[in-house]
């Protein structure tokens, strides 16, 4: 049976759909699509067909920090460079 | 934490936000035919774990000859037991209407009210709406549900693009086909408790309509009006048809000698916040949109004749995503 995750359900889980992610956040779903394209967004996928799934608490705060940057006026590129600096 | 809310209720703050909460146009007695429907859908919800799929399309075509039935006292007797929760709890609000912001409303001094959803809901709902139909993966019964009750309001096209509403087609069909296939498996099998799954109630509900046949026309036509805007330069036929949905084109006047684009875009975003409405610039290529309230409008300068008169101002035309 598919119904739908309660937030309670979804805030105490470890992972969630990028639908879920939109309903945490309040992100459009278009941009989170962007994020995971560019790689800012990391998520898991088991095989190539099946839903990918974000990690919860890293993802939400992830999308927070990237709506911080650009609030800042950072542009995506300046953001990636940002982000590919803290992870070396 | 965010707000829990019911189908319903998700449903009313989608379908209601932009309504006149006065008047009962076609576009909000469509929506609250659909809240109707929705209550009726949550209730077939909370026992399905005990309904047959015979039982659950048998309660379904129930509620629809009730829903397509209700008579305007009922429609709004529906609005209010959905609105007033909503209201007090925040999620919905009375502004002042946008169309009380043309020139021809507001000197003629008629005041006009309309919903409001809560940016953060609205968006949270459909965007997590949209995340899930778009993206492959499993779909949920509440998903499928107010996908059909957007369907049925004729308010999709203010959620998704063209495109997107392409595969959104795609994904019900398919749904569709995997639902029935389910229930043929189901049927040879013995009788006992069926389990109501997404695909089950795609193929149950994506071939059901509860509108009215003037509704329907209504909705056929604004469907012909959205082919047509399929192509950019046709989107100015908006401007003769304003009436028939919950966004409007409309014109604003103002004189201000001497300046450029973006001081008169700020004029008129100064005049819309003074009336009560939050307005935002959002840039869209090379284009500057402007989102007031929850939708997106384009803005260019415009002249309009009164008494042969010319009178200067800005236009605002509803923008399709």
């Amino acid at each position: 049976m598919s119904r739908q995750r309660t937030m309670e359900k979804i805030l105490a889980s470890e992972y969630v759909t990028i639908g879920e992610l939109a309903r945490l956040t309040g992100c459009r779903y278009s941009t989170l699509k962007f994020y995971t394209e560019e790689g800012m967004l990391p998520f898991e996928q088991a095989e190539q067909n099946l839903t990918r799934r974000y990690r919860q608490s890293e993802s939400v705060k992830r999308v927070e920090w990237i709506r911080a940057q650009r609030e800042a006026g950072k542009t995506v590129p300046e953001i990636k460079e940002i982000m590919k600096d803290a992870q070396q | 934490m965010k707000k829990e809310y019911t189908l319903s209720q998700q449903f009313a703050i989608v379908s209601l936000d932009g309504q006149s909460c006065i008047h009962c146009s076609t576009a909000k007695s469509a929506a609250v035919r659909g809240i109707a429907m929705a209550e009726v859908l949550e209730e077939i919800l909370q026992q399905e774990d005990g309904l047959s799929v015979g039982k659950i399309k048998r309660k379904l075509e129930a509620g629809l000859e009730k829903v397509k039935g209700m008579r305007r006292k009922e429609l709004e007797e529906a609005e209010k037991r959905a609105a007033e929760p909503l209201l007090a709890d925040g999620a919905l609000e009375t502004v002042p209407d946008l169309l009380g912001c043309d020139m021809n409303y507001y000197t003629a001094g008629i005041e006009m009210k309309a919903y409001r959803a809560d940016r953060e809901d609205y968006l949270s709902i459909v965007e997590g709406l949209r995340g899930e139909i778009l993206e492959d993966g499993p779909v949920t019964l509440e998903c499928v549900c107010l996908l059909w009750l957007i369907r049925e309001c004729g308010c999709i096209h203010d959620i998704c693009s063209v495109r997107e509403q392409e595969r959104i087609q795609e994904r019900m069909v398919d749904l569709c086909a995997e639902g029935n296939l389910e229930e043929k498996n189901r049927e040879q099998k013995t009788e006992g408790q069926d389990i109501l799954t997404g695909a089950l109630c795609a193929d149950i509900l994506w071939k059901q309509e509860f509108h009215k046949s003037a509704e329907l026309m209504m909705k056929s036509f604004l469907k012909g009006k959205r082919q047509l805007f399929k192509n950019p330069y046709l989107q100015g036929i908006n401007l003769l048809f304003p009436f028939l949905e919950r966004r409007q084109a409309i014109f604003i006047d103002f004189v201000l000698l001497g300046t450029d684009t973006a001081q008169r875009r700020q004029a008129v975003e100064l005049f819309l916040s003074e009336k009560g409405h939050y307005v935002e610039e959002v840039k869209s290529g090379t284009e500057t949109l402007l989102r007031i309230d929850n939708m997106y409008y384009r803005i260019w300068p415009k002249t309009i004749a009164v008494n042969r008169v010319p009178v200067q101002g800005a236009g605002l035309l509803p923008v399709y995503q």
